[in-house]
């Protein structure tokens, strides 16, 4: 009896249609893994009961493209959004005279000697940057949020604390990557991503860990207001780095992209742990049909 | 308590303008008459525009030259005699506490204040870029009988 491929994908999309009238959260695919998660073993079985009988060449039913050649492999391009980055008064930048040259083209205007970010430009960034932090998350990377505020200081820690990662958000010492004991006779490790929500420090001047970090070869996150210099962040975000609510948005954006990138790891490793024993399971049944 | 104060009460507008257009608005809710499907309307409209549309029709542009306009705030934290006003800007003011009515200027009270510079920072001899002080400059008219959170209730608003 041939058994028809399972369609793996189409089980999840109708189960998913079930799921949808209730408001688990704002984002369709964080649903999506969410049910995934809590009824993978449940949905395996059901594949691996279907092939039991089988004596077909098994096709790859998961076809599930590598997640660098995905387009938005966790869901992320919709995390941002235009009325969100304008109510949290992202579009907000300093006033005329303390702009800095490089900072031009990422601004919308100048309304009554205050800039003002286009924020078109800011939602295409933050959709990178949000991207290339959930894959780096997927990676396993160590992710370390900076801040230099006294204001904020504190929501920057509680916030990176939260979603397991590490934060440095007091006086930056100079050398702390360029003069460090890093590599193979110490323990210590650099970060893999560091994540700015602003790029100044405390002293109105370009925090030193910008340059430490493209010196040592550390790919950074900054939010960029329009007094700051743009040039060696690698991911760039243009938006409001003074208001509270446009930091608060800021590590909302962040804090959902590392556990999209983190929860969509445990489920790809369960995933092919099932595929795994599905595989060796497989084998010995046939190893023992041919004994006999 | 800031960033709490907005998840609560989602004040992240921009500014709400008291002048001679809004005060319709502002009686009209000081005798409860507010319209519930009016503001419905307005927050689905909002989520389909660009962000030029959203600019455009904002109280910060509408607001004109922002100096000496009457703006709604509110307080957010209290030191002594400083008061802590966010009227919904890039920056913070801090003020003085009035002598009348001192007491009612708690966390979480709406005020009504007199913005005068939106951000304060000037240009010194002998550089090429202003300094900025990271705060905006005010003065606090007077405090409304509602807190900040409140305002969604109507029932509470009848109380005035």
């Amino acid at each position: 009896m041939m058994a028809s491929a399972v369609n793996f994908s189409g089980i999840v999309r109708r189960c998913f249609k079930l799921q949808s009238s209730c408001s688990l959260a704002r984002n369709p695919s964080f649903q999506q893994q969410l049910y995934h998660r809590n009824n993978l073993p449940r949905l395996t079985t059901t594949i691996r009961n279907r092939f039991v009988h089988s004596n077909a060449v098994e096709q790859n039913t998961t076809q599930v493209p590598s997640p660098l050649e995905h387009d938005d492999y966790f869901g992320i391009k919709t995390l941002p959004t235009i009325v969100d980055l304008y109510k949290a008064r992202v579009h907000f930048g300093h006033a005329q005279g303390n702009r800095n040259e490089h900072m031009k083209p990422y601004l919308f205007g100048c309304r009554m000697g205050i800039d003002i970010i286009d924020l078109d430009q800011s939602l295409v960034h933050m959709q990178l940057a949000l991207n290339f932090l959930a894959h780096m998350a997927y990676r396993r990377a160590v992710i370390l949020f900076v801040l230099q505020s006294s204001e904020h200081g504190h929501q920057v820690e509680t916030a990176a604390r939260d979603c397991g990662e590490y934060s440095h958000t007091r006086d930056w010492h100079s050398g702390l990557f360029t003069n460090a004991k890093f590599g193979e006779a110490s323990s210590n490790r650099y970060p893999d991503v560091c994540v700015f929500l602003s790029t100044m420090s405390g002293s109105y001047q370009e925090h030193p860990a910008v340059a430490e970090c493209a010196k040592v070869g550390i790919a950074t996150i900054g939010v960029v207001d329009s007094n700051v210099n743009p040039s060696i962040v690698t991911y760039p975000i243009p938006g409001n780095d003074d208001s509270t609510a446009s930091i608060t948005h800021y590590l909302e954006l962040f804090s959902r992209a590392i556990s999209a990138g983190k929860m969509r790891r445990e489920i790809d490793d369960l995933m092919a742990k099932q595929k795994k024993l599905q595989e060796s399971s497989q084998e010995n049944r046939t190893e023992g049909s041919s004994m006999k | 308590m800031l960033s709490q104060l907005f998840k609560a009460s989602r004040l992240c507008n921009s500014l709400q303008m008291i002048g001679p257009r809004c005060l319709n608005s502002f009686s009209t809710e000081a005798e409860g008459k507010i319209d519930q499907s009016n503001k419905e309307t307005s927050v689905s409209q909002v989520n389909t525009k660009s962000f030029a549309s959203l600019l455009r029709n904002s109280a910060f542009v509408g607001l004109g030259d922002v100096r000496k306009k009457r703006v709604s705030g509110v307080v957010f934290k209290t030191h002594g005699d400083d008061i802590y006003v966010d009227f919904g800007g890039k920056f913070h003011a801090v003020c003085p506490r009035p002598k009348i009515d001192g007491h009612k200027y708690v966390v979480g009270r709406n005020v009504v204040f007199l913005l005068l510079d939106f951000e304060l920072s000037t240009r010194f001899m002998g550089s090429f870029k202003e300094t900025t002080l990271l705060e905006s400059e005010g003065k606090i008219l007077y405090a409304t009988e509602y807190l900040g959170f409140q305002v969604d209730r109507p029932e509470r608003l009848r109380d005035i």
